[in-house]
C-alpha cells in the first residue's frame, strides 16, 4: 500500500482535479474514483475528505447541490469559478514540487 | 443476483443512528446518511450475507475515533468562514458605484443630527441600541416558523452563531463606551464626521449581518430542502 502521509497535503488539490474532471461528485463517489485510479493504493479516508471538501467548500472553491437519488437525499459538490482557478494553480504548484523532487532525487547520479 | 438496495425502514434507521451518533443537524445528517447507504450497498454487492446492523458498523468504523465530532466542527467552521466571506463582500459595495451615493447620504443626514439640540451622548446611545434592537430581533426570530418537523439545520446554526457573536462585540463596546467618561459637548467637528462614519457603515453591515444573511441562508435551505424549511 501506498504510504498515505505523502498524499496527505495533497487531498485538496486531488479533490478539485477530479471535480474538474467529473464536474460533480458526492462524498463517497471521490472516496471511490481515488481508489479506483490508484488501483487502491491509495485511500482517502472518511475521516480526511469530509473536513477537507467542508473546507473547500467554506473557502468558496466548492458550491453544493442537492439531488433525491434512490429514495434518500444526495449532496453534490460543483467547483465553483473561484474553484476553477485554485484548481489551476494547485496543479502548477504541484508539478513545480515534483520539478524539484525530481531535481533533488536525481542529484546522486550526477555527482558520482 | 440482484444487488440489494438499501430500503425505506433502513434510511430511516441510519437518521436514527445519526442522531445516537450526535449527529443532531438534518443538512450534515442527510449527507452522512447518503455516504453509509452507498457504502453498505457496495459491501452487499461483494458479500450480500453481510446484515444490515454489521455493514453500518463496519461502515462507521472508518470514521474517526472520535466519531463525527470532528466533521460537525469543521463544518461549522466552514459555514460561518463562508458566511463572513458574503458579508464583508456585500458591505464593500457601499464602498463602490453606485452604493456609495446612497452611503454618501446617510452619512450627511447622520452628520446634520449632530447638528439638533439633543446631546451627542443621546445619540451615539440610541446608535447602539438600535443595532442591540435588530440583531436581537432577528436572533428571536431566527427560527420561528422555519423549520418544520424539528428539523435543526447546521448552516442556519452556525450563521445564527456569527450574527450573535457581532452582538457581542457591540456589546462590549458600548459598555465601554459607557463606563469611560464622554464629555462631547462642544462636539468637535472631525469627532462628528468620525462618528457619522461609524454609524453609518456600522449600519450597513448590521444590515447585511442582521437582515439579508438569515434571508440568504433561508432561501438556499429552502432550495435544499423544502420540505422542511
Amino acid at each position: 500500500m501506498a504510504n498515505n502521509k505523502l498524499y496527505k497535503g495533497s487531498l485538496s488539490t486531488i479533490i478539485l482535479r477530479l471535480l474538474e474532471e467529473n464536474e460533480r461528485m458526492y462524498g463517497y463517489e471521490i472516496c471511490q474514483k481515488v481508489k479506483e485510479l490508484t488501483d487502491g493504493e491509495l485511500i482517502v479516508t472518511e475521516g480526511a475528505l469530509y473536513p477537507a471538501l467542508h473546507k473547500l467548500e467554506g473557502d468558496g472553491f466548492l458550491r453544493v447541490e442537492y439531488q433525491e437519488v434512490d429514495g434518500r437525499t444526495r449532496k453534490y459538490y460543483l467547483l465553483t469559478e473561484s474553484g476553477l482557478k485554485e484548481t489551476a494553480h494547485k496543479m502548477d504548484e504541484l508539478q513545480a514540487f515534483v520539478q524539484q523532487m525530481q531535481q533533488l532525487l536525481d542529484l546522486k547520479p550526477g555527482i558520482g | 443476483m440482484k444487488t440489494k438496495k438499501i430500503n425505506e425502514e433502513q434510511l430511516t434507521e441510519l437518521f436514527a443512528f445519526m442522531r445516537r451518533k450526535r449527529v443532531r443537524y438534518y443538512d450534515l445528517q442527510v449527507e452522512l446518511v447518503d455516504h453509509f447507504a452507498s457504502a453498505i450497498e457496495d459491501i452487499w454487492r461483494e458479500e450480500p450475507r453481510v446484515s444490515f446492523e454489521s455493514a453500518v458498523e463496519r461502515v462507521y468504523g472508518k470514521f474517526p475515533i472520535t466519531g463525527f465530532w470532528s466533521l460537525i466542527d469543521q463544518q461549522t467552521q466552514a459555514i460561518q468562514k463562508e458566511a463572513w466571506r458574503w458579508v464583508f463582500r456585500s458591505w464593500t459595495t457601499y464602498f463602490h458605484w453606485p452604493k456609495v451615493l446612497l452611503s454618501i447620504a446617510v452619512l450627511l443626514a447622520i452628520r446634520l443630527l449632530f447638528y439638533l439640540p439633543i446631546p451627542a451622548e443621546w445619540l451615539i446611545s440610541i446608535g447602539f441600541l438600535l443595532i442591540f434592537g435588530c440583531g436581537i430581533r432577528t436572533i428571536y426570530f431566527s427560527k420561528k416558523g422555519m423549520v418544520k418537523d424539528g428539523k435543526r439545520f447546521l448552516r442556519l446554526e452556525a450563521t445564527y452563531g456569527v450574527i450573535a457573536n457581532v452582538i457581542n462585540v457591540f456589546n462590549s463596546w458600548f459598555y465601554i463606551y459607557m463606563i469611560g467618561s464622554h464629555d462631547f459637548t462642544p462636539l468637535a467637528d472631525w469627532v462628528a464626521w468620525l462618528l457619522a462614519f461609524f454609524f453609518t457603515y456600522s449600519g450597513f453591515f448590521m444590515y447585511i449581518l442582521f437582515f439579508q444573511l438569515p434571508k440568504r441562508v433561508k432561501e438556499d435551505l429552502h432550495r435544499y430542502f423544502p420540505r422542511y424549511v
